[in-house]
C-alpha cells in the first residue's frame, strides 16, 4: 500500500471562481522523493496543502475525492495530530518564525513542547539536530536577526526535530541567495539521505535533478505529466507546462542531434560521462 | 552623458556598519546590465544610492548629470524607477490597473504620455486581462509585474530590478526578457540584482560583480564568468554550460550551448567517424 | 529564568506584581506628597541594589520627566489661588499650583517607577510563564507574545514601504500637508500584506502543532520560592496597614 494515496481529488478555495485542483490521481511509496514542478498558479502549492491537510481542514471550500496516509482518510485526523506525521515548510522564511521565542534554540523546541515530549528528551533532540544541521553558531541568537538562509535552516530544524515521517516542502529557496540555496539543498541532502518520504516543490530544476525520484507536472490544476526524474526532465514537453528544462537536459537533446547519443543527463556528473563518451567515441 | 555614474562612492551606515567602499562605475542609455554578488556583498546599497534612496557618504552620485545630493528621493526616483524585491511593500490599491496608475499620478505624468507608457506596460507584463483584478489575489509572482509595470508606465529613463527572477517559472522569465530587451531598445537603461546565472548569460552583455563591498568585475559575461579568480572571491557558482565546459576541460571561453558543441565537434577527431559509428549500430 | 545575580530579578513574577499593586495603592492614598517621594527615593534604592540604577532612571526620564515639566509649569502658573511666591513676566508662580503639581506627580512618580522596575526586573517570557502555570490558555499567551515581537518587526516593515514608496515619487519630506497625504500609500501596504503573513503564521503554528490537544511542555521553568511567599506576605500585610491607617489615625 502506499504510503501516499490521493485518489480523484478535487478542490475549489471558498473565494476561488474555478477549481485549483481537478481529478488528482497520485500515490507516493514510502521513501519516494517527489518533485512537484508547473507554473506558478498550477496548484502545486493545493497539492501540497492537501497532503498536509490544510486543504481542506484550514481553508474550508469544496473538496472533493479522498487524501489517505497509511489507508487511513487526512480528514480523520485533526490538523495537529497530522503535524507529527507531516512537517510543512515554505516559500516565506520570515513567517516561519513562532513570533514568541527569543532564541533559535526556544524556537527548534516550540514544536515539541507542543507534542508535550518529556524535557529531557526535547533537549537531547534539539542538540542532535543542531550538529546534523550545522547550526551550532545560530543557537542563541534572535530568530529575527538571522538572514532569510538563516531563518529557513531554523525552520528546517523546527520541523526536522518533530520526526515527521512525511516531509512536504514548497519553495524553499525562492526567497533566498545562493549560499542560502546551497544550505537548504544540503539539508535537502541529508534528508533525502535518512530515507524520508518527501514532496518538493521547486522551480530550479537543475538543483532538484540531483534529488528526486519521481517527478510530477502540474498544469492548471491536474497533473500532466508523471514519471521518473530522468524520463520527466528530459522531456521538452516540459517547456509547454511553463517549467524550465534541466540546462544539461536541454544540451543532451540537443547533442542527441549532433551526435546520435541516446542518453539524456539530468545532473553535471551525468553530462560530464556524456561528453567523455563522446569524445572517444563510443556513442551509446 | 552617462545616465548614472558613481564616483568613488561609499556608504557608511549610521551605526558606523561600512555597506560600500569606493565603488565606481557607469551606466549609458539604452544599457541592459547585471548586478551579481552574494547578499552583503553591497549590491542593494549600491544600487539603492542610483535612485537617491540613499545618499552616498563619501563619492557623488550623478544622474543625468545632476548630483543626487542636491536633490530628494522623489525627484531622483523620477528618472530612475526602481522595482523592490518584495511587490508587497508598495501595492495598496483595490485593483491592478488603479495601483499601476497611481505611480503615474505621483511622478505627475502629462495626460498625453500616461496612455502611451500604461499601454505598453500593462502589455509588456502580460496584465491586459487582469486589469480589475485585486492584486492581492493573483500569486506573488503576478504581484512582482504589477510593481514592474507600475514602473514602465511613468516612463523613467532608468530601471532597476532587484531580484525580479526569484520564484518565477518559465513564462515568468520569457516575460522579463522581453521587458529588458524592449525597454533596452527604446533607450532606456535598465539594471537588475539577480542570483540567476543562466538568466544573465541569456539577456545582459554587461555583468557587473560585487563582493565583500567592492566591484571586482566589470565585463561581458564571458569575462567575468571564465575569471575563476572573481568568481572566487565572489564566492558565485558558475552558470551550468560554464560548469560542465570547466569540469569536462573543454577550450575556449564557453557560454552557451552552441560553443560547447562546436567545442566538442572540434575536440572529436573525426566528428564523421562518430557519426558512423552510430550508423554501424 | 536568565541568568542575573541581583535579587529583584529572582523574584516570581506574581511577587512583583503584589508589590506593584501595594506602592500603586499607598501612593493614591497616601495624604501628603511628601510619603510619595519618599517612596520613590525607597524604590530608586531598590533598583540600584536589586537591579540596574542606570537604565531605570533614563526609562522614567524619558516616558514622565517631560509630563513633569509640563503639569508643574501649567499647574503652577495658571491654577487659582492667592498665594504668590514668585513673579515670572506678567506670570505668578503661586503656592497651590505648586502643591497639587507636587501631589499629583507624586503619585505619578510612584507609579511610573513601580511599573519600569518590573518591566526592567521581569523578562515577558516569565510572566507568561508564570500565567500558564496559573491556567491562561496557550492562545493568550501566544497573542500577547507575538504582539510585543511584533511591534519592532512593525517599524522595521514601515521604513522599507517608505522607501519603497518613495521611489514611486510618493514625496515624504516636505510640508506637513504633503507628509499627511504620504500616509496613506505609508499604512495600506503594511496593513494589507499583514493579512496575508497571518495566515501563513497560523499555518506555521500548525506545522508546530500548536493546535493539539495535549499538556505541553516547557523548558524554561519558573518556580515559586518560600522568600516569595514570605515577601507576599510582607506587602500584603504593608498594604493592609495603610489602608486602615489612611481610615484612622494617618492624615
Amino acid at each position: 500500500m502506499a504510503l501516499i494515496e490521493i485518489n480523484d481529488l478535487s478542490y475549489r478555495y471558498p473565494t476561488g471562481d474555478d477549481f485549483s485542483l481537478k481529478n488528482i490521481n497520485l500515490k507516493i511509496e514510502k521513501g519516494e522523493f517527489v518533485a512537484v514542478i508547473g507554473a506558478n498558479g498550477s496548484g502545486k502549492t493545493t497539492l501540497c496543502n492537501a497532503i498536509r491537510g490544510f486543504v481542506p481542514m484550514f481553508y474550508k471550500g469544496d473538496y472533493f475525492g479522498k487524501v489517505l496516509i497509511d489507508g487511513e482518510d487526512i480528514t480523520n485526523f485533526s490538523m495537529g495530530e497530522l503535524a507529527v506525521k507531516i512537517g510543512y515548510i515554505f516559500q516565506n522564511p520570515f513567517n516561519q518564525i513562532s513570533y514568541i521565542k527569543e532564541t533559535v534554540f526556544d524556537e527548534i523546541a516550540f514544536g515539541l513542547e507542543n507534542l508535550g515530549l518529556p524535557k529531557q528528551e526535547i533537549l537531547d533532540r534539539i542538540e542532535r539536530i543542531i550538529a546534523q544541521l550545522g547550526i551550532e553558531a545560530l543557537k542563541d541568537k534572535n530568530p529575527f536577526e538571522l538572514s532569510g538562509g538563516q531563518q529557513q535552516r531554523v525552520a528546517l530544524a523546527s520541523i526536522l526535530v518533530m520526526e515527521p515521517e512525511i516531509l512536504v516542502i514548497d519553495e524553499p529557496t525562492s526567497q533566498l541567495d545562493p549560499l542560502g540555496t546551497d544550505q537548504v539543498f544540503d539539508i535537502i541532502n541529508l534528508i533525502k539521505q535518512s530515507g524520508k518520504t518527501v514532496i518538493l516543490v521547486e522551480h530550479k530544476t537543475n538543483l532538484l535533478a540531483r534529488y528526486a525520484d519521481k517527478v510530477v507536472v502540474m498544469d492548471k490544476g491536474q497533473i500532466k505529466m508523471y514519471g521518473t526524474a530522468h524520463e520527466v526532465l528530459s522531456n521538452p514537453e516540459l517547456e509547454e507546462y511553463g517549467v524550465v528544462m534541466p540546462t544539461y537536459a536541454r544540451l543532451g537533446l540537443k547533442l542527441k542531434e549532433t551526435f546520435g547519443t541516446d542518453t539524456v543527463p539530468i545532473t553535471v556528473e551525468e553530462a560530464e560521462e556524456l561528453l567523455r563518451r563522446i569524445r572517444k567515441g563510443a556513442v551509446k | 552623458m552617462n545616465a548614472i555614474e558613481l564616483i568613488n562612492v561609499s556608504y557608511r551606515y549610521p551605526n558606523g556598519f561600512l555597506a560600500v567602499d569606493d565603488v565606481s562605475m557607469s551606466f549609458k542609455k539604452g544599457e541592459a546590465v547585471a548586478i551579481i554578488g552574494q547578499n552583503g556583498a553591497g549590491k542593494t546599497t549600491t544600487v539603492k544610492m542610483m535612485n537617491n534612496l540613499y545618499k552616498p557618504t563619501s563619492g557623488t552620485v550623478l544622474v543625468n548629470g545632476m548630483d543626487t545630493k542636491n536633490f530628494t528621493t522623489a525627484q531622483i526616483s523620477r528618472h530612475v524607477g526602481y522595482v523592490f524585491q518584495n511587490p508587497d511593500d508598495q501595492i495598496f490599491q483595490s485593483n491592478i490597473e488603479k495601483e499601476i496608475k497611481y505611480t503615474l499620478k505621483a511622478n505627475k505624468v502629462p495626460e498625453e504620455e500616461a496612455n502611451k507608457w500604461f499601454e505598453l506596460a500593462v502589455e509588456l507584463t502580460g496584465l491586459k486581462d487582469f486589469l480589475d483584478y485585486n492584486p492581492y489575489n493573483m500569486p506573488l509572482s503576478i504581484r512582482k509585474f504589477i510593481t514592474i509595470a507600475s514602473v514602465i508606465a511613468y516612463n523613467p529613463d532608468v530601471i532597476i530590478m532587484d531580484e525580479p527572477t526569484a520564484g518565477q517559472d518559465l513564462i515568468g522569465l520569457k516575460r522579463l526578457a522581453n521587458i529588458i530587451s524592449t525597454l533596452k531598445g527604446l533607450g532606456k537603461t535598465i539594471i537588475t540584482i539577480t542570483h540567476d546565472m543562466e538568466f544573465v548569460l541569456d539577456n545582459f552583455e554587461r555583468v557587473i560583480v560585487m563582493a565583500n563591498k567592492k566591484k571586482v568585475a566589470d565585463g561581458t559575461a564571458k569575462e567575468v564568468f571564465w575569471n575563476a579568480e572573481v568568481m572566487e572571491k565572489a564566492a558565485l557558482k558558475l552558470p551550468a554550460i560554464c560548469e560542465l565546459a570547466y569540469r569536462a576541460g573543454l577550450p575556449g571561453y564557453i557560454t552557451t550551448e552552441a560553443e560547447l558543441i562546436e567545442a566538442l565537434k572540434g575536440e572529436c577527431n573525426g566528428y564523421e567517424q562518430v557519426r558512423q559509428k552510430d550508423s554501424d549500430i | 529564568m536568565k541568568e542575573n545575580q541581583k535579587y529583584l530579578h529572582k523574584l516570581y513574577p506574581y511577587t512583583k506584581l503584589v508589590y506593584l499593586l501595594v506602592t500603586s495603592v499607598i501612593a493614591i492614598i497616601s495624604p501628603s506628597w511628601i510619603y510619595n517621594y519618599v517612596l520613590f527615593a525607597i524604590l530608586c534604592i531598590f533598583a540600584a541594589t536589586g537591579s540596574d540604577f542606570k537604565p531605570f532612571i533614563k526609562s522614567l526620564c524619558k516616558s514622565v520627566l517631560f509630563l513633569f515639566i509640563m503639569i508643574f509649569v501649567l499647574q503652577s502658573l495658571f491654577r487659582s489661588g492667592e498665594h504668590v511666591l514668585f513673579k515670572v513676566w506678567i506670570f505668578s508662580v503661586k503656592l497651590e499650583g505648586v502643591l497639587y503639581a507636587a501631589n499629583l506627580c507624586g503619585i505619578l512618580l510612584v507609579i511610573a517607577s513601580s511599573f519600569i522596575l518590573f518591566f526592567q526586573t521581569t523578562d515577558l517570557q516569565d510572566l507568561i510563564l508564570a500565567m500558564e502555570k496559573s491556567g491562561i490558555s496557550p492562545t493568550v499567551s501566544y497573542v500577547v507574545l507575538s504582539t510585543v515581537q511584533m511591534i519592532p518587526q512593525t517599524k522595521k516593515r514601515s521604513d522599507a514601504i517608505m522607501n519603497a514608496q518613495q521611489a514611486r515619487g510618493v514625496e515624504t519630506q516636505g510640508n506637513l500637508m504633503t507628509r499627511i497625504k504620504a500616509y496613506i500609500p505609508m499604512l495600506a501596504p503594511l496593513i494589507l500584506s499583514s493579512f496575508t503573513g497571518m495566515e501563513e503564521r497560523a499555518l506555521t503554528l500548525e506545522a508546530r502543532a500548536f493546535s493539539l490537544n495535549r499538556k505541553k511542555t516547557n523548558i524554561h521553568e519558573i518556580h515559586e520560592h518560600p522568600y516569595d511567599r514570605r515577601i507576599k506576605t510582607v506587602l500584603y500585610v504593608i498594604l493592609a496597614l495603610a489602608v486602615i491607617g489612611r481610615l484612622t489615625i494617618w492624615h
